[in-house]
């Protein structure tokens, strides 16, 4: 397959998805994994159509649409449907990712500190525990959303829940950032601790940000998109350039972004339709990224992805106990709450991607591996769970006639001068 | 006071440090970690420029120029010979801009191009065509010739040689910048005589400079290498590309109006599709993807009721594309070139600007043209941008012996015209009073959106 046609396949899927607005309806599967199949079947562990050759010339769009992506959940942290998740339901979800994150890096950690894997030296085993710990932390958001469109959910649980699947996204990005400013690219003139390198990711995101809403205050028509484009692969760029992590220092740019511009309420309107139009091509190539082989080749490799898996349904079981215990109104989900918060789906993927691309080897690929099944594991276990689960306690309304297509409806859509708080400058 | 109400004082303040913040961080970025380049390199070149480009055409609007010439200069200043924040690595990789910025501006070309007005304008088209193409020919080819001190290269030349390379030259300079007049359009929204005439004589020209090259590389060639014969099978080829390119961009427009008709959502990517894909399958086919996507634009107009919708999904997307387009031109122009050849160049450039305003005034005194077209039409066709290099490496490809620094001069000519040419076209609009207000803000749009949330508006 040349790289056009490969650009065009792309295409196709971009078109595919910018008519999923959104994510805001119930088509396919939730964390896209069908997408990341779809990949790895025409990449070149299987069929070989794409070729890593073709996957390396197409970095330059993996980086940005990911970045993209992260830059879409920067703007719209903490909101569901342009309501703003109370302090609350924010705390507990990153709360819930942290723990999950530090179990499962733990649990890598103790794994690798008594057995060697070749290719594995002690600062890879940190960047693999670390990064394990990193693309499981998550709940997607998308997982929610999807059976509460597909069965029409409605109620305090699933509200809960799509809360914090909405709120969890900044625990995975900031490790991630963390992560990568423990490893600076080599050839560097300026030498930093792994402080400065965060300090100095989150500075390039938050000017950035602030650039993008100067840039915004005169910008008309076409200079709108030309703005938030520019800075946002000026931002990937020089991120790449000093090794610090895109998809964080984007994630920054969206917040800050959200925060300083008083047109944010129109810019989230303009960018939230392109998010699956980038998401499916971006999951495609990671599909086609997937390199099982040293998996294959080192078993211990197998055990550890296994251990990963086992180490986030704990996890994510001490998380629905912590949920629990603090909102009162989540008790009657009972006490396997944690498993319908397994579904992980696109930040998973993207930070698995970024450690693959960023460490290519062992660590990255493994990673890569760990978010693939990580999101296989949430669409077998955890969707038919949380249906099961809503329905028990009451929260799938029987609707007219039976369809996917439905907007998602999850809370009734809140009065306008309730959807955004903040004054329009 | 609202945001877009800001005094233009305070909104140039803003850019600048815009500007200065930019150019500070890609500066760090270049010095702290200089052996990086490759994709990293690569991407915030590109963001910069889009960046740099659109600050820097808003800054130099004070001086009412066109925002192209702010592109170019941002390019310029960033590039490999300035400031050398963008290598010319960086440079060489965003190539594929250039591919669907060039199928934009074609389909726009096409899409501006309406029947009634080119049959309205046909006599003063044909005229001033005819006229610029043989009087840049004959008097820019004679100039040429004059100025043989002042070109080393063609020092080994006999004087037929002399007037075989002093033809190339002359049709070289008959050719215009569709992307520069389509830029300046987009940008000032004009509409009135000139416009339609600007537009239309550049789309055609663009169309007639491709024939005569032809016909001069056959007729330059026993000139140059007296062993060869003339003949015709440059034409059979030119034909097979001309009928092959425009079949296929009436295919292509059909489809694209009944696209528009049945769905017409998410324009952007049809186009991005459009745009490589149908490039590359043309380079394949050996047809012209100029041609092609002119005739494609042409049909969408004048075949079907889409041609409004199309123009503004083209325009929205050329935009952008139009200022990395320009900045990586401005980032790619050889200013150490130019430094050298400037004199020889100028001479060359004053002199086609020159003939090009005399022909153009006989022209419209033969077409009876209106007042406006007699005065000022002759300045919409000084830029010359892309395709003018194109032709360079054509003759380049063909006539090894000299083509390499006939290239060179026509780069630093090139260097001149695209910055001179558009300013002079954007001078014209104000002066026909053909040029039209901004459309509205990003703050207006939200202004509206407050507006619908309150219940102002339905």
């Amino acid at each position: 397959m040349s790289a056009i046609a490969l650009l065009m396949g792309l295409l196709l899927l971009s078109y595919v998805g910018s008519l999923i607005l959104g994510g805001r309806t119930a088509r396919g599967l939730p964390s896209g994994i069908e997408f990341v199949g779809l990949g790895f079947i025409v990449g070149p562990q299987a069929l070989g159509l794409v070729e890593k050759s073709m996957i390396a010339e197409f970095e330059p769009i993996v980086q940005v649409a990911l970045g993209w992506l992260a830059f879409v959940v920067g703007l719209d942290f903490g909101r569901v449907g342009g309501r703003r998740v109370g302090g609350k339901s924010i705390t507990l979800g990153v709360a819930g990712a942290v723990l999950t994150g530090l179990t499962v890096a733990f649990a890598v950690y103790e794994m690798l500190i008594h057995v060697a894997i070749p290719g594995v030296d002690s600062t890879g085993a940190l960047l693999l525990a670390a990064g394990a710990g990193a693309v499981t932390s998550e709940t997607t958001r998308f997982g929610i959303e999807w059976v509460s469109a597909r069965w029409n959910a409605k109620g305090p649980v699933s509200s809960l829940l799509t809360e914090i699947g909405a709120s969890d996204d900044l625990a995975p990005l900031v490790a991630a950032g963390a992560i990568f400013a423990l490893a600076p690219v080599p050839g560097l003139a300026v030498v930093l601790p792994a402080s400065g390198w965060f300090a100095l990711s989150i500075a390039l995101g938050g000017l950035l940000g602030t650039v993008t809403a100067l840039l915004l205050r005169s910008a008309e028509g076409y200079q709108v998109w030309g703005a938030l484009v520019g800075t946002l692969l000026l931002g990937v760029g020089i991120s790449a350039r000093f090794g610090l992590c895109t998809i964080f220092v984007t994630f920054v740019m969206g917040m800050a972004l959200a925060a300083v511009s008083p047109s944010r309420r129109v810019l989230r309107r303009m960018v939230s339709p392109t998010e699956r139009a980038v998401l499916y091509p971006m999951l495609l190539l990671a599909g086609a990224r997937l390199d099982p082989q040293p998996i294959i080749e080192n078993r211990m490799l197998g055990a550890l992805v296994a251990l990963v898996l086992l180490a986030r349904i704990v996890g994510k079981l001490l998380s629905g106990m912590m949920v629990r215990a603090v909102m009162p109104a989540s008790r009657p989900a009972g006490r396997w709450l944690g498993i319908v918060l397994l579904s992980s789906g696109p930040v998973s993927m993207s930070c698995g991607f970024v450690f693959a691309l960023r460490f290519p080897g062992a660590v990255g690929d493994t990673l890569l591996v760990c978010a693939a099944a990580s999101a296989v594991l949430g669409e077998a276990v955890s969707t038919l769970a949380l249906k099961g689960m809503l329905d028990h306690l009451g929260e799938l309304t029987p609707a007219p006639s039976p369809s996917s297509e439905r907007p998602i409806v999850a809370e009734p859509a809140p009065p306008e001068h309730e959807v955004e708080e903040e004054p329009v400058t | 006071m609202r945001a877009g109400e800001r005094s233009p004082g305070t909104a140039r303040a803003m850019d600048a440090l815009g500007l200065a913040v930019l150019f500070a961080i890609l500066y760090a970025a270049t010095r702290l970690a200089p052996n990086m380049k490759g994709t990293a390199s690569i991407v915030a070149s590109l963001g910069f420029l889009l960046l740099a480009g659109t600050l820097m055409s808003q800054l130099i609007e004070v001086f009412r120029v066109p925002h192209l010439t702010g592109y170019l200069l941002a390019g310029i200043i960033a590039g490999p010979h300035v400031l050398r924040l963008i290598d010319t690595d960086s440079v060489k990789s965003l190539a594929p801009v250039n591919t669907l910025a060039l199928a934009l501006i074609a389909l726009a070309g096409g899409t501006e191009l309406r029947m009634e007005q080119v049959r309205k304008g046909l006599r003063s088209l044909v005229v001033s065509n005819l006229l610029q193409t043989v009087a840049i020919i004959v008097i820019i080819g004679g100039v040429f010739i004059a100025a043989r001190p002042l070109l080393p290269f063609t020092a080994g030349l006999t004087f037929s040689g002399m007037c075989a390379v002093a033809l190339l030259w002359g049709i070289i300079a008959t050719t215009r910048s569709p992307s520069a007049t389509l830029a300046i359009l987009a940008q000032t929204r004009a509409r009135g005589p000139l416009a339609s005439f600007a537009l239309a004589s550049v789309m055609i020209s663009d169309v007639v400079v491709i024939l005569v090259l032809a016909g001069g590389m056959m007729v330059a060639r026993p000139l140059l290498e007296p062993g060869s014969t003339l003949s015709l099978a440059a034409f059979r080829a030119l034909g097979h590309e001309i009928i092959g390119s425009v079949s296929i961009g009436t295919t292509l427009g059909m489809l694209l109006a009944a696209y528009m008709k049945v769905s017409g959502r998410q324009l952007m990517v049809v186009l991005v599709a459009v745009g490589f894909g149908a490039t590359e399958t043309l380079h394949f086919l050996q047809f012209d993807p100029l041609l092609t996507f002119l005739v494609a634009g042409f049909v969408v107009q004048n075949l079907s009721k889409q041609g409004e919708k199309f123009l503004h999904a083209i325009e929205e997307m050329g935009g952008v594309v139009y200022v990395v387009f320009f900045a990586i031109a401005g980032a790619d122009l050889d200013i150490p070139l130019l430094r050298s050849l400037w004199p020889v160049a100028l001479l060359l450039g004053g002199a086609r600007a020159i003939v090009t305003w005399g022909a153009q005034r006989v022209s419209a005194k033969i077409a009876r043209d209106e007042p406006v077209l007699e005065r000022w039409a002759w300045a919409s066709l000084i830029a010359q941008a892309g395709l003018t290099q194109g032709l360079g490496g054509v003759v380049e490809r063909e006539f090894p012996s000299f083509g390499g620094p006939l290239r060179a001069l026509v780069i630093a000519n090139v260097a001149i015209n695209a910055i001179v040419g558009p300013i002079l076209f954007k001078l014209s609009l104000d002066r026909a009073k053909e040029t039209k207000e901004p459309s509205a803000s990003l703050s207006d749009a939200d202004e509206v959106g407050q507006s619908a949330s309150e219940g102002g508006a339905p």
